[in-house]
């Protein structure tokens, strides 16, 4: 197999290209520590391995993926794979980006949770209530939604898929204080309704969120919609 | 850079201990240094639930029997007061976190839901799906930006300084510039995780659990506690010793040999696969030893953890994730077929010596987290409790930082240690490497497990500490840094932190061979019963200057319980 990795330092950019051979069952993950232990210089993030820290994001035949939970087998096409960094970010070095527009897009949208604490006694919620939001709590920031998105093609104001999975996670939760519809309106300064439905960000989720489904649903949630008599949801 | 308190580590002790530092005293300027992204640390790793007597599913439970099964588990090593400190609070501090927004899973009457654990009297273990430690995780990160928590990411710490009575500050390299600084604080808390990648290749633990403020710490003087104590997990994959969580035996899986049987009726009839994690481990080691095991054509020798029966539905609704790994890292659906595994080294019992305070002996320095022993685990961690005592502590030591932080100023000095990890640094950076990093790491995890693992002795221990020594001495003379680029320099990182695992090993080993017992985790053929009268004690390992250790024994609360033989 031919595989060209995409470098970066110092503003250039260039390709290095490999012969190399692949286990059946071996991660772009494993491939790439193997071709590191070789060349340390290669510069990638990586921390759990096993698909839960969301630390790997990266490029491969210009799919975005979890490097540590995606096969090698599945993703070579004419025996060469490539790997790149992610797109929309800025590129550090090789395949690290810069990832601070998480932190950021959490605040913009109040991506958390509001209640009094109180320890002599727990909320109560039944476990179909917890059914609503469950699966959007599965989130591991990997961002790879984010790279991905159209809407973010067109305006960088747009808050991105998993900021608003999380307003969705937070509004479908019964516990949580803060009016509902209060944060609908913040998810609108950050352009809910930008969304295109590309749904590239539920084709990439290695958690199967579809952040799209959850915006379709903020919006129908939303008492106040901006175009509420042509809008035609689905 | 300058902050009262400083906080190094943002896993679920450093952010709890960030929550509690900025709660308690907004006017102080509160940072978390940490080497990844916050929400990349290994608590978000952590499946199965965490421990408090909540008594939702059992209302015969309580914070006794919670404190009595800590201290049973631990083999009466655990200094039991502090047990019961933490086990009392467990309750409350469950509740404030449900409060924060953490989706536990619940009882059909809107309580928040427990299962069984190892070791544990009572369904105690509460939990969220199999995914306790990222729901925690990214639940604490998400009140911090609430507060207002001010984040170093990817800063590494490389050392910690103080003038022999006071903190001064930490010294670390930011890494997307290569620059090394001083940031001086008036209170650092180390909560910096644990160091089971001593076992590369054999360990559930991420990349970076290296042990580097446990490292530091040793460095900086500081006394390091029952480092003998590393507990083996009995079910990580077996090709990746990636984490099978111990909520797939608390939902009813069951362990076979290669014979098809449920051999843990032999080493724990009543409990069988819910026995503790140290008997449970050496009982599947026993079946590989005895030939009852499974091989498979690379030689690895693993037994089976055989969720089948449990059903699709159960499976897919209360262990997904363990679903999810099985499938992407062995290729098995458990719900088809028994997942294969064998014991993985897993988490650490011995740290950064505390009191319950979270005071370290410098004025101003405090440990929290995996990173830290206080005791509560002794020779044996029960599942569940670290999560818990991760955010006790966390929560102490946040309080403890700040009230510190009030009475005092900043320290003066520290430049002299600033410019030796400067020059330390540049040398690294211009040695040329005679060995591979990657071959020296996996040649690390082979010594250790084959030499210090779940079976010790003599004899093995004494080859291992002869390799180790020899591994230890290459390392410093053929290692470099092969990226000489000053940005995002991961070789650098990676360098440094198989240093800090070297230091970390070379104390494992030395604390192993001074315990003739056995008990925990800590298990010789040699001396196979636990000797209260001569080891009923904590290790203290002090570095003197020229590289010796200094070896004291540490008094062991005992005054709730009597030790008594374990039986399970
Ligand atoms: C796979 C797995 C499953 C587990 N499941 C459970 C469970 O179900 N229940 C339970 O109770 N326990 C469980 N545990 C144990 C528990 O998860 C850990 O002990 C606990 O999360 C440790 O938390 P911590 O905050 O101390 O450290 P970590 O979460 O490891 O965080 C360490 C932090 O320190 C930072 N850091 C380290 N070195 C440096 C440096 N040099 N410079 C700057 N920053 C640094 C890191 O960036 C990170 O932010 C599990 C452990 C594993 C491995
Ligand atoms: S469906 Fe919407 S949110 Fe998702 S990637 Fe497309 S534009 Fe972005
Ligand atoms: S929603 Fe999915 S793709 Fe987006 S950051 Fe979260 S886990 Fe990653
Ligand atoms: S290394 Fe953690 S998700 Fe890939």
């Amino acid at each position: 197999m031919k595989l060209k990795i995409k470098r970066f330092l110092n503003n250039k950019s260039y390709f290095d290209e490999y012969e190399v051979d692949f286990r059946d069952d071996e991660t772009i993950l494993e491939l790439l520590d193997r071709i590191r232990d070789k060349d340390r210089s290669l510069t990638y993030r990586s921390f759990c391995r096993s698909s839960i820290c969301g630390t790997c994001t990266i490029k491969a035949n210009n799919k975005t993926i979890l490097a540590c939970k995606s096969k090698v087998k599945d993703f070579i096409e004419n025996d060469e794979l490539v790997i790149e960094p992610v797109d929309k970010a800025k590129v550090i070095k090789d395949l690290v980006v810069d990832n601070s527009f998480l932190e950021e897009k959490i605040k913009k949208v109040n991506g958390w949770f509001v209640d009094e604490i109180d320890v002599t006694k727990e909320n109560l919620q039944t476990p179909e209530e917890l059914k609503k939001y469950d699966k959007q709590t599965d989130c591991i920031l990997c961002g790879a939604c984010f790279y991905e998105c159209d809407a973010l093609e067109y305006d960088k104001n747009f808050a991105g898929p998993f900021a608003f999975t999380k307003v969705y996670r937070f509004v479908f939760d019964s516990r949580d204080k803060m009016d509902k519809q209060q944060r609908i309106e913040i998810a609108k300064e950050n352009l809910l309704y930008n969304c295109i439905n590309c749904q590239k960000c539920a084709i990439v989720c290695p958690k199967g969120i579809s952040s799209m489904m959850d915006i379709k649903m903020l919006q129908m949630k939303d008492k106040n919609p901006p175009f509420s008599d042509s809008f035609n949801f689905f | 850079m300058k902050r009262d308190v400083l906080i190094v580590g943002a896993g679920g002790a450093g952010l709890y201990a960030a929550l509690s530092a900025v709660k308690e005293n907004k006017d102080l300027d509160v940072a978390v240094l940490t080497k990844v992204y916050p929400t990349r640390s290994h608590t978000g790793a952590a499946q199965g639930g965490i421990n408090a007597a909540l008594a939702n599913v059992d209302p015969t439970d309580n914070e006794e029997l919670h404190t009595f099964d800590t201290i049973k588990g631990s083999d009466y090593l655990a200094d039991q007061e502090a047990v019961k400190y933490m086990c009392y609070e467990a309750p409350k501090i469950i509740r404030a976190m449900e409060h924060m927004g953490v989706p536990f899973s619940r009882l059909g009457n809107g309580k928040i839901a427990q299962r069984p654990f190892g070791g544990a009297s009572k369904d105690r273990t509460c939990y969220s799906a199999d995914k306790m430690g990222h729901v925690m995780l990214h639940t604490l990160y998400e009140q911090c930006i609430k507060e207002g928590v001010e984040f170093l990411n990817e800063w590494f710490m490389l050392n910690i300084v103080h003038d022999g009575k006071r903190a001064i500050g930490v010294t670390a390299i930011n890494i997307a510039t290569g620059e090394v600084e001083l940031i001086r604080a008036k209170s650092i808390i180390l909560a910096t995780g644990g160091h089971s990648r001593i076992y590369w290749g054999y360990t559930s633990n991420a990349l970076g659990c290296t042990g580097d403020g446990t490292a530091a710490a040793l460095r900086a003087g500081l006394p390091l506690k029952d480092m003998e104590f590393l507990q083996f997990h009995p079910t990580g994959l077996r090709k990746s010793a990636i984490l099978v969580s111990e909520a797939a035996r608390g939902e009813g899986g069951h362990l076979k040999n290669a014979l098809g049987e449920r051999f843990m009726k032999k080493y724990a009839p009543e409990k069988m696969e819910l026995g503790p994690r140290d008997l449970v481990s050496r009982s599947i080691m026993q079946e590989i030893r005895e030939g009852r095991g499974f091989k498979d054509e690379e030689g690895r020798e693993y037994v089976h953890l055989d969720l089948t029966h449990l059903g699709e539905e159960k499976i897919k609704e209360r262990l997904p994730q363990i679903r999810e790994l099985a499938i992407d890292f062995e290729g098995i659906d458990p719900i088809k077929e028994p997942i294969p595994i064998k014991p993985t080294a897993h988490y650490a019992m011995g740290g950064i010596h505390t009191n319950v305070k979270c005071e370290t002996p410098i004025e101003g320095i405090y440990a929290a987290g995996e990173a830290q022993c206080v005791s509560v685990h002794g020779a044996n961690r029960l599942g569940g409790n670290s999560l818990l005592d991760i955010v006790v502590f966390g929560n102490v030591a946040g309080k403890e930082a700040v009230r510190y932080a009030e009475g005092t100023d900043f320290a003066d000095g520290g430049e002299e240690k600033l410019k030796e990890d400067i020059e330390f640094i540049n040398e690294l950076m211009n040695k040329e490497s005679k060995e591979t990093l990657g071959d020296m790491r996996n040649e690390l995890g082979e010594i250790m497990f084959k030499h210090f693992g779940v079976f010790k002795n003599e004899k093995e221990m004494q080859e291992g500490y002869a390799k180790l020594k020899d591994l230890i001495e290459r390392a410093h003379k053929n290692l470099g840094v092969e990226d000489k680029s000053k940005i995002f320099n991961l070789d650098l990182q990676s360098t440094l932190e198989f240093f800090n695992l070297l230091e970390i090993a070379d104390v494992l080993a030395y604390a192993s061979l001074q315990r003739k017992e056995s008990r925990g985790s800590f298990y010789r053929d040699d001396y196979p019963k636990r000797d209260d009268e001569n080891f009923l004690y904590h290790s203290m390992i002090t570095k003197n200057p020229d590289g010796s250790f200094n070896y004291e024994k540490g008094e062991v609360d005992i005054s709730l319980y009597e030790p008594a033989e374990r039986k399970y």
